[in-house]
């Protein structure tokens, strides 16, 4: 009964982001299965996650449970009939060549290894106490967290703060299988694994001008140490993964729809920077940069007001987030001061030590392997070779979000500050791998293929 | 091809890089993948793992939430864990994560015994009181052993002396 609940509350989800993936897909021609089935995750879990929390103010129990269920259908529905309507075809394209099936066999290795190791993992601390003790106490509530929660200093601990994403997507899970489960509840993150691998792999690709870069991209990938490492990685239930996939699509998209200019990319784009502060709380810096970045691209390609106004929106979840924080008069632990210039002098002293921390971390074996260096490597040698606009994007993505961590912890609350980048930076530069992956992807493209700069 | 001998530099290089990145990361991933097992895939599979390892509690989720049950809701729950000590504060908000929907009031004890130095506990304020590493004061009378680093003390609802 419980597997069977937790398998209809993720087909709910699929089904809810299949029609959010279509609505916003629609007017092209053909669409990738795959990417519509990676995305339609991303999505449902966008969508499920905020019809719970709208819904959850209004009704509770059964009766939440039933509404959401019937907006996740009429959603999917209705993207079905639009793409219907706009003669939608499904392809699936398979690779073409051994070398592009071998690599593609062992993604699917790789993916199936992280729900093994998934499996024999419980959820990590933060994974508990931040994140699924909210959808615990929203299920023990009848399907919302309850006002006390946020109000009361007793579990401060907890981030009260933290925004809703993942406890909302595990409370549907809950719900649907009838006890807040901790075991069926870890089914959520392996997902998140295998659509960040697959739109690694599709659209470092496309960028790449040839499939194998991004394959090659997406079995690396899983060599991350800090991927499979039960201090934040992908197994133990935490929001930063998760997050590194909304980015790597955010990104990834407004990439595709520079070089392309189709409005579908820049839908994704702009749907999955809307989704971004609802994931985590640093989604907010990530937001500011894929924002930036995404005002560049249409300054420069000088697009019509439309597309600034879809930008202008991609703020309103973390706003009314905010007003909602504020209204509730919620505490939390403040693991920051106040940003003011006084503190800045004040901390002054902490660059070297910043700097010498993060750059100690970015080369530690045990947590990176070569990555960073080998993204560095791959930034030089791609710059070498041709200097244009998307490394220019890509260069803010991936670095901009690092150097504002790193100014962070000016501002450390925390008496032993070095303690507090110590535990916490690792989990913020997880949050940039899958996009740091796409400049390798792009490096990886052969001499040969150097004026093929757009994308199939 | 335009440019072979870049082509195959360009190639060497990538599977130099390729492989010294997988070689380096191997020591680490490998171990992520093989070792551990399946613990017990129940309901409270994590909480009952963190439990056993903070204070050697079988089935200790449960026990708690059994605990909670027989306890009034009227007041808050006490937990007094060891200041500086990692083991009983991850205790101490396990039990704050099964108290809901009590109030928990979280009292950071400087020793692990009754210490002159902190805060008197009043226990009136509380239905109960749970230390972690702590040794309960003998003014509260006989606590109930729970696990290895787990007391507990209901209080009963007359009313109780403050202690000294």
């Amino acid at each position: 009964m419980i597997l069977a609940g937790l398998v209809v509350g993720l087909m709910t989800i699929f089904v809810a982001g299949f029609g959010v993936t279509l609505l916003l897909l629609q007017t092209a021609p053909r669409l990738n299965g795959f990417e519509c089935f990676c995305l339609s995750w991303l999505f449902g879990c966008g969508t499920v996650s905020v019809l719970l929390f709208v819904c959850g103010t209004l009704v509770s129990g059964l009766t939440l449970q039933v509404l959401v269920t019937v907006c996740c259908v009429a959603i999917g529905f209705w993207g079905w009939k639009m793409g219907q309507r706009s003669q939608v075809q499904f392809v699936f394209p398979l690779p073409t060549s051994p070398m592009q099936w071998l690599l593609v066999g062992v993604v699917a290795l790789q993916i199936s290894a992280i729900f093994f190791i998934s499996c024999k993992h419980t959820l990590g601390w933060d994974g508990l106490i931040n994140w699924e003790i909210k959808a615990r106490y929203a299920f023990l509530n009848g399907g919302s967290v309850p006002a006390q929660y946020y109000q009361s200093d007793s579990r401060v601990f907890t981030h009260p703060q933290y925004p809703l994403m993942i406890p909302m997507t595990e409370l549907w899970l809950y719900l649907w299988m009838g006890e807040p489960n901790q075991f069926g509840v870890k089914a959520i993150f392996p997902f998140f694994y295998a659509t960040g691998a697959t739109l690694l792999a599709l659209l470092g690709g496309r960028l790449a001008g040839r499939p194998w870069p991004g394959y090659l991209a997406a079995v690396l990938l899983f060599f991350v140490p800090f991927i499979t490492d039960d201090n934040g990685g992908v197994v133990v239930g935490y929001a930063d993964f998760p997050l590194s996939v909304f980015y790597l699509v955010a990104i990834g998209y407004l990439l595709l729809f520079l070089a392309a200019g189709e409005s579908r990319h820049f839908y994704i784009y702009a749907a999955s920077l809307a989704l971004l502060p609802w994931t985590k709380r640093e989604g907010s810096i990530l937001w500011l940069v894929g924002g930036v970045a995404g005002a560049l691209v249409l300054w420069r390609n000088k697009h019509s007001y439309r597309a600034w106004l879809i930008l202008a929106l991609t703020p309103l979840i973390l706003l009314a987030w905010r007003v909602y924080l504020r209204v509730l008069q919620t505490f939390d632990l403040d693991d920051f001061m106040a940003v003011s210039f006084g503190t800045l002098r004040l901390n002054a002293g902490r660059a070297i030590p910043i700097g010498r921390e993060l750059l100690f971390e970015m080369v530690r074996l045990s947590n990176w392997s070569l990555f960073w260096l080998v993204v560095v490597a791959a930034f030089l040698y791609r710059v070498a070779r041709r200097k244009d606009f998307c490394l220019l994007i890509l260069f803010i993505a991936v670095f901009a979000p690092i150097a504002l961590y790193a100014s962070s912890y000016f501002f450390s609350g925390h008496k032993d500050y070095l303690w507090h980048i110590g535990t916490s930076l690792p989990r913020l530069l997880l949050q940039m791998v899958l996009v740091a992956w796409l400049v390798v992807a792009l490096a990886l493209r052969p001499p040969d293929a150097i004026s093929a700069n757009r994308p199939q | 091809m335009e440019y072979p001998g870049r082509l195959v530099l360009h190639t060497v290089c990538t599977a130099i890089v390729g492989c010294a990145y997988v070689a380096m990361a191997l020591p680490k991933v490998l171990p992520a993948v093989k070792d551990g097992s399946f613990r017990s895939l129940t309901t409270f599979q994590t909480t009952d793992t963190y439990l056993f390892a903070c204070a050697e509690i079988m089935d200790g989720s449960q026990l708690l939430l059994d605990v909670f049950g027989s306890l009034p809701t009227n007041k808050p729950i006490g937990v007094v864990v060891q200041e500086n000590n990692a083991v009983t504060n991850v205790l101490g908000m396990l039990i704050a994560y099964f108290g809901w929907p009590r109030e928990i009031k979280l009292i950071a004890n400087p020793e692990a015994g009754p210490s002159p130095k902190n805060e008197p506990i009043d226990p009136a304020a509380f239905t109960a009181i749970f230390f972690c590493g702590v040794t309960p004061p003998a003014t509260l009378g006989p606590g109930i052993r729970l696990g290895s680093h787990l007391m507990f003390v209901p209080i009963p609802e007359t009313a109780v002396p403050r202690q000294p």
